[in-house]
Order: C-alpha cells, then structure tokens, then sequence
C-alpha cells in the first residue's frame, strides 16, 4: 500500500515523493551498477540517468511485479546497454587507432570495490575482473548474489527464471570463474 | 602437484575475496544532479516532432510537383510555334470541320 501511495504521490509531481525514492533505491542501483561497470564515475552517472529513467517510465509501472524488482530490471538493463555501448565506442576508437597512431588507446581500468576489506582487495581486484568474463546471465546471478545479496528468490523474480534455473547460473558462474582464475595463475 | 595444490588455494581466496563486501557510498550529491536534469528537460521542439516532418515533406514534394510542371509547360510552349492559319486547322480539324480529302 505504502509503495502505490509512494508511485501516485510521485506521478501527481510530488518532489518530496521522488526524494523518498531515491533513498530507498539509489544504494541499490548505484551498487548494482558498480557491480557491472566497475567504474565508480560511471556507476554514478548511469544510477542518475537510471533515475531519469524511473521518473519517466513510472506512469507506465503495471505493478505486476514489486516497485524493487521492477527498478532492478531497469538497473541491470541500463547496465547492460552502458557496457554494449562503450565496447562499441572501444571498436571505433581500435579503427581510428589505426589510422591515427597518436591516439591514446582505451585502457581497462583495475576496480577496486570500496565495499571490500583492506587485505582482500588485491584478490577481488583479480575476481572482478574475471566476472567481467562472464556471459550476461551468469553475470547477473552472481552480481545479485554475491554483491546484492539477493535471495535465490528475489532473483528468480528479477530475471524471470525458476530456481533451478538461477541455481544453475550461479554454479555455472562459479564454475567459469575457477577456470578463468586458474588460467591467470598459469599464465 | 605441489604447485596445483598452491593454485587451488590461490583461488578459492579469491573466489572468497567478496565473502561480506560492503554497500559503496556514492556522492551525496547525486539526487541534485538528477533534479537539476529533470528541471533542463526542455519541452520537444516542434521541429523534432513526426508531424512536422511529414508536414515538411509533403509541402516539398508539392512545390517540385508545381515547378516540374512549369518548367515542361514553358519547354512546350517554346518548341511548337503555330502560325495562326495552322491553329485554325488544328481546331477544325479537333472538331471535324473540315473532311480529311483523300486522293483516289
């Protein structure tokens, strides 16, 4: 009830409304954002366009699916495309590189989650970046598992998929990652 | 073996490396940002708008209909040049007033 007064106070242009919102869901989205991007600027202006985003779609919300789910699935979305986006931007800058060697090249940048512990964060620099290896699904599960801690449950609803299914995804990330970190260390 | 046995341990660290992360904090001037973006939304410009566009076009391709048009009219009426007498012919002969005369 809370959350439809919350929506109908927002839709009537309530600030104060959207202001509420926001606190309830921008940890959520920025980390969830940061969980894919790894880059803390870029999470932070993905979470605003992603607010903009809520702000505009929310007068066509059907409220099939709960306020949290449905902000996930933008958030995860807008992710997604963000990184389409860029890895297009990074080909185009590899076909100008050819033509124009002075060109600075697009570096990866090493993440460093600030949520992680002193002493582990050389280890989940290195996990990070094998996440970022994963395909897209196995991604999403392990990043609403591990990072959001979301319930088997609250993912199954997120992603539209049976238990099984996210169990399987989460194994199957797990599984890949061991192989990606074992071919690091025998690099 | 010695070595896999290192690796192993190497990277269930790693795997375990994220094992109680933290929420990250971001800049508290995030939702200021958002409004100040929400407020610049400026209305569409009439311009952008599909009707416009079709509107546009439909006044462009009647304006190249109306000066294709002229310009065959003009080059016609430069090419055939009547003289009075053969424009009579003409019309009497639109209108059968005279019989075509035919040689046996």
């Amino acid at each position: 009830m809370e959350e439809k007064d919350l929506i109908i106070r927002i839709l009537s242009g309530d600030k104060i409304a959207f202001k509420e919102l926001f606190d309830l869901y921008s940890t959520k989205v920025y980390n969830t954002t940061l969980g894919y991007l790894q880059n803390k600027e870029d999470a932070e202006d993905l979470t605003q366009d992603i607010f903009l985003q809520i702000y505009k779609s929310l007068g066509g919300f059907k409220q099939d699916s709960s306020l949290n789910t449905w902000i996930y699935r933008i958030a995860i979305n807008k992710s997604f495309e963000f990184l389409r986006n860029k890895s297009r931007k990074k080909r185009f800058a590899f076909v100008k590189s050819i033509f124009h060697k002075d060109d600075e090249e697009y570096e990866i940048e090493d993440f460093i989650h600030p949520g992680i512990i002193l002493e582990n964060k050389e280890k989940a620099r290195i996990l990070f970046k094998a996440i970022n290896r994963l395909p897209d699904n196995q991604k999403t599960a392990f990043v609403l598992n591990k990072i959001e801690y979301l319930s088997y449950d609250e993912i199954c609803e997120v992603m539209k998929l049976s238990k099984s299914s996210v169990e399987s995804l989460i194994h199957r990330a797990k599984s890949n990652l061991q192989i990606y970190l074992y071919d690091f260390y025998r690099k | 073996m010695e070595t896999e046995k290192k690796i192993q341990g190497e990277i269930d660290q790693i795997m375990q490396s994220i094992e109680g992360i933290k929420r990250a904090e971001m800049n508290p001037y995030v939702f200021n940002k958002v409004m100040s973006r929400l407020n610049e939304k400026e209305e569409p410009s009439i311009f952008a708008s599909k009707g416009f566009k079709l509107a546009f076009a439909m006044v462009t391709l009647f304006v190249l209909v109306n000066l294709v048009t002229i310009f065959l009219i003009q080059k016609e009426s430069t090419q055939i040049t009547y003289t009075r007498e053969q424009m009579i012919d003409n019309i009497t002969y639109e209108y059968f007033l005279k019989t075509p005369y035919f040689n046996y």
